[in-house]
């Protein structure tokens, strides 16, 4: 454990300091790019795992002096990096490669490793490591793929029914999260239906500048919309030809064969008919663009012929708080929606469960003949958030520098090993720690907190993992603390901490999370005043029906937060960017304070959470109320205009005077005369009732706003998140 | 036509109330000009009757002929336009308005109206370029910036243009503004005035009010004047002739605040202040003002309460208040007050009867 880390460490450390920065830099440049132009493109990696293996092929090519079989190695690196470039979007120009200059004091790792270079050495003569291993290992059965039993099933039963020409609908929506296995399970399941996938593929783009450097000698410049366009006119309209199993290994390819972007492949096997596979739609972002891809896209659901499968990956729900995503998430949303009024079946995947992931992992790295430690496993699968592809990838990087063993491990020897490592690793961590942390974390590792373990070892990190409103918001509400005893034992031990010096009622157990409130927030993308509102709206329902002391003390810190916000807009008011009429800067300060006093006082102030069951959260209806407000004011303003009143006159008495005093008044006055005007004069009794009447009929909204607020449902609250 | 409106005083000689300063204001003018002037004092207490007899008195009935109009600016700050739209009530000589009205965006409005009143100065008869006078309401509503760039215009085209501004609150004019101005305290009419206005209205309506009826309509107003014709009125349209132990109409939303504050001292819990947020929302939405709403539920809550607690709970209640001036979301801090409240009360019962 100890050793295989620190030669982790020493891989990190040498791309680190020999990487000229820009190479980095440009490759996260790209894929951010990408990221903010919001392409559909699943099948792309992490950020992390390009750099690392960009990195890793300027450490290993450096030391590849003379040495034919790294240098090899280099050029595979190199050519998945290349790959991986044409997938990210081959438009960028890739900075171009200097092989850096020796440094050899620097870079002492491969050449200071003489066991590690042979065994690598003799592997890579037999088994060449040229491909990434999410495509090395795609399923090739159903069995093998991680994707829930029961959403197979479901498309199988599709695919089958088109077959047999008995389906409803020819095309198949399916959405989920990226690397939730959608394209994979279409493809697994064809192979063994015969059925040959014709698949659209959004072609490479070309720099403008290239199309007019080779005008009037290549192809000229379509639209890709154009491309998508004439590609599902002519997958609806041709049938397979029956071509001789000979000619059908031809691959054709997209340019040569007169500019018709797809690329047709077909398999060995005479195909029993097709499916028509649009994984990737071509990108639309704005206006006019996206409104003809829909409507392309309704049309092809109404008249489909042959079946067609549409996948559509939705955004990290982790990311979705925010605005970047925001375009991208409303084209798949208008995507869905036009397919479905076309009516096309709809089938969503969720994401792929840890413990799948691991069991895939563990596969891996046993055919791969690497041993990572269980724990690991568990941390990729648990960092990838459901997403195989990049878990797969991570898998890769991190085994970049390890040993392999030299045959495949057995599962039980390896799982014993496993163990004790697991075991002997903790024993290094907490002693780690013990040397210059402090005592109350090793206490804290010693109780086995999964984050604290996470947290020591930052080089397996896949991506940064987003975390959803709901589920920050959860993390707050539930309070989750260690347990009385254990918190018991904790204190016990550790009895240095702080917590004595305490009265008796400030003093909280600890919390069960190692992170603090700051870091939840800043994962989930929340600012200030969404915080507040949402904890505000919320926090009511989490508390146990006695405790109104801890809604006090909750109550009183959002009144702090809501201080601290509108401080900060106030004095902010006067700076240019409030005088633009500029969105406030979620990043202010004083917004990221108001939002941890809101947090930290939910978790102070519940001391006696309600009894744990499920709960729906509901958006924040302030924001409703206040335009409600509004709407009255006008309302109110309007009814003032008809009235030939001079104190009704607008601008002569304050909306508040309107408000409070006269329309009360006037509506009772109108209320009387009218009822006496019906009905004479009425009994003293009678006249009880209408007052009752009255005063009810006044207060008319009040039913109304209540039952909306009870309708908040999750829909709504979708809604309301875009709004924040 | 209200009585509010009918009985009303027009000049500044037949004002009743405030005869003192009504008075003191008709020396002022007598001149013809007079300086800036700041009304303050709480509602219903006649301020905005006194400023428009002031105007008359000093440009005669033509100050009377008034229009309403919706007007709209297209101001330039900095980069970009924004429109603002006010509803203003102008005569030849003056002009009214609430710039308060238009949210945040307050100071736009006060720069361009003085602007442009001093570029159209009306002439007197004699030839003397005289002077408009702008009637502000709810100066204390005006955001701190709208207040400083009232100060500045006020100094620059103090020419042009008087001046009178209309708050509830002088303190919560910004001192620069207050020093310009020339103060006058309007107070509530007492109990006796009030009582004789009313007297005075139903004589000129032909009607007899039985005295100790009248009484209770003064109280209930809480000398409030416009309060109290408007709930005279109200009774009249709902029983006449009077008799001494007829109800006075309580304004819907003070009752909706008496259930409030049942609501909060029959049960003290988390799901009771969700109920009572709702209730509060309620309120919100039907534009009471979050400081009437704090205070009128103080009130009523001190009505169920033991004289022990009454001082914890009249803190909290001005501590929160304060805090709602400062804040932005007013539910906050009415809700950090009600559970105060709750825990404070809930507290007092356990430890009393256990």
């Amino acid at each position: 454990m100890m050793t295989s880390r620190g030669k982790r460490r020493a891989v990190v450390i040498l791309s680190d300091s020999d990487c000229d920065s820009g190479v980095d830099e440009d490759v996260s440049g790209i894929i951010a790019k990408e990221d903010a132009r919001g392409s559909p493109k699943s099948r792309k990696p992490s950020k992390k795992s390009i750099k690392g293996l960009g990195l890793s092929r300027k450490g290993l090519t450096a030391s590849s002096n003379g040495n034919g079989a790294k240098a090899a190695q280099a050029q595979n690196v190199e050519r998945f990096v290349r790959r991986e470039r044409a997938e990210v979007g081959g438009a960028f120009a890739w900075p171009t490669f200097q092989p850096p200059a020796k440094k050899p004091k620097l870079d002492p790792a491969p050449d200071s490793n003489p066991e590690r270079r042979g065994t690598q050495d003799s592997l890579l003569l037999k088994t060449p490591r040229t491909t990434i291993w999410a495509d090395k290992y795609f399923p090739a059965l159903e069995e093998e793929l991680a994707v829930q039993k029961k959403k197979v099933g479901e498309v199988k039963a599709w695919l089958e029914s088109c077959q047999s020409g008995s389906s409803s609908s020819k095309v198949l929506l399916l959405v989920g999260p990226p690397g939730a296995g959608k394209s994979t399970t279409v493809h697994v399941l064809c192979k063994p239906l015969n059925l040959q996938v014709t698949e659209w593929q959004t072609p490479v783009p070309t720099l403008w500048e290239e199309h007019v450097h080779h005008r009037g000698v290549g192809p000229g410049y379509s639209s890709k919309l154009d491309d998508f366009d004439a590609f599902l006119d002519k997958a609806e309209k041709f049938p397979l030809v029956p071509l001789v199993p000979s000619l059908a290994t031809l691959t054709l390819d997209p340019q040569t064969s007169n500019g018709s972007p797809p690329n047709m492949k077909l398999s060995q096997q005479v195909p029993q008919g097709k499916v028509v596979l649009i994984d990737d739609m071509p990108l639309a972002a704005e206006g006019d663009r996206r409104q003809r891809l829909c409507d392309s896209l309704e049309i092809l659901a109404r008249s489909a012929r042959f079946p067609t499968v549409v996948i559509l990956s939705e955004g990290q729900a982790g990311q979705s708080g925010q605005g970047d995503n925001q375009p991208r998430w409303g084209a798949t949303a208008a995507f869905q929606q036009a397919l479905e009024r076309g009516g096309a079946a709809r089938i969503s995947f969720n994401d792929i469960t840890k413990a799948n992931i691991c069991k895939v992992l563990r596969r891996v790295a046993n055919e791969e003949r690497y041993d990572p430690p269980e724990e690991d496993l568990a941390a990729i699968a648990e960092e990838s958030g459901g997403d195989l592809r990049q878990a797969l990838a991570t898998l890769q990087f991190h085994c970049l520098g390890q040993s392999q063993s030299a045959k495949p491990v057995k599962k039980a020897k390896k799982k014993k090993a496993a163990a004790k490592r697991g075991k002997k690793g903790a024993l290094e961590d907490s002693e780690d720690v013990g040397q210059n942390g402090t005592q109350a974390s090793v206490v804290e590792d010693d109780l086995g907190v999964p984050d604290s373990q996470a947290e020591n070892r930052p080089e397996l990190r896949g991506r940064d993992s987003g975390l959803s409103l709901f589920r920050a918001l959860g993390k707050f509400l539930y309070n989750k603390r260690v347990d009385a005893d254990v918190s018991g034992q904790v204190s016990a031990n550790g009895d240095v901490s702080g917590d004595q010096a305490l009265r008796e009622e400030l003093r909280r157990r600890p919390m069960a999370s190692a992170q603090p409130p700051e870091a939840t927030l800043a994962r989930a993308h929340l600012d200030g005043p969404a915080v507040t509102a949402f904890l505000h709206e919320n926090v009511l329902h989490f508390v146990d029906d006695d405790a109104i002391d801890d809604v006090s003390v909750t109550s009183a810190y959002f009144s702090d937060a809501d201080h601290i916000l509108r401080r900060r807009a106030g004095g902010a008011r006067a700076s240019p960017a409030e005088d633009q009429g500029a969105e406030p800067d979620p990043g202010r300060v004083g917004h990221a304070a108001a939002a941890a006093i809101a947090a930290r006082g939910v978790l102070f102030g519940i001391v006696h959470p309600a009894p744990r069951k499920w709960q729906a959260f509901r958006a924040p209806v302030s924001g409703q109320v206040e335009r409600r407000r509004l709407e009255t004011l006008a309302q109110i303003q309007r009814a003032s205009l008809s009235q030939s009143s001079s104190y009704l006159a607008p601008g002569a008495a304050g909306s508040a005077v309107l408000a409070l005093e006269l329309l009360p008044f006037m509506k009772h006055i109108e209320a009387l005369r009218r009822w006496k005007a019906a009905n004479g004069e009425g009994t003293a009794r009678q006249e009880e009732s209408l007052e009752h009447g009255i005063s009810l009929s006044t207060w008319g909204p009040v039913f109304e706003i209540d039952r909306r607020k009870e309708s908040a449902e999750v829909e709504e609250e979708a809604e309301e998140i875009e709004e924040w | 036509m209200l009585w509010v409106d009918k009985y009303r005083p027009h000049t500044l000689e037949k004002c009743t109330v405030h005869a003192q300063e009504a008075e003191h204001l008709k020396n002022l003018v007598s001149s013809g000009d007079c300086p800036h002037l700041l009304f303050y004092g709480p509602s219903g207490a006649g301020k905005k009757t006194l400023i428009m007899a002031l105007l008359r008195d000093m440009y005669g009935a033509g100050a009377e002929k008034v229009k309403v109009e919706n007007k709209a600016w297209k101001v330039e700050a900095g980069t970009r336009k924004i429109d603002l739209e006010l509803t203003t009530v102008s005569s030849n000589y003056h002009i009214e308005l609430t710039p308060s009205d238009v949210g945040f965006q307050d100071r736009y409005v006060v720069q361009e109206v003085i602007k442009e009143m001093a570029k159209s100065r009306p002439l007197t008869v004699d030839g003397v370029k005289g002077f408009k006078v702008l009637v502000l309401n709810e100066v204390d509503k005006l955001s701190k910036e709208a207040q400083h760039s009232l100060r500045r215009t006020m100094e620059k085209y103090s020419a042009a243009c008087r001046l009178v501004l209309c708050c509830n609150s002088a303190s919560k004019v910004i001192e620069a503004v207050r020093s310009r101005c020339l103060p006058i305290r309007v107070n509530l009419p007492s109990q006796e005035e009030i009582i004789k206005v009313l007297h005075f209205v139903s004589k000129k309506e032909g009607l007899t009010l039985p005295s100790a009826f009248a009484g209770r309509i003064a109280l209930a107003s809480q000398r409030n004047l416009r309060r109290a014709i408007l709930s005279l009125e109200a009774c009249k349209v709902q029983q006449y002739p009077f008799t001494d132990n007829q109800q006075v109409q309580v304004m819907d939303w003070e009752a909706y605040i008496t259930e409030i504050a049942n609501d909060i001292v029959n049960e003290q819990s988390p799901k009771r202040l969700f109920m009572v947020r709702g209730k509060l929302y309620e309120l919100l939405v039907n534009c009471i003002p979050p400081e009437v709403i704090m205070k009128r539920l103080m009130l009523e809550l001190m009505k169920k309460l033991d004289s022990e607690l009454k001082h914890e709970v009249c803190h909290w209640a001005a501590f929160y208040e304060h805090r709602m001036q400062q804040g932005s979301k007013a539910i906050f801090h009415l809700e950090a007050f009600v559970a105060k409240f709750m825990s404070i009360y809930k507290k007092f019962l356990i430890a009393t009867f256990g």
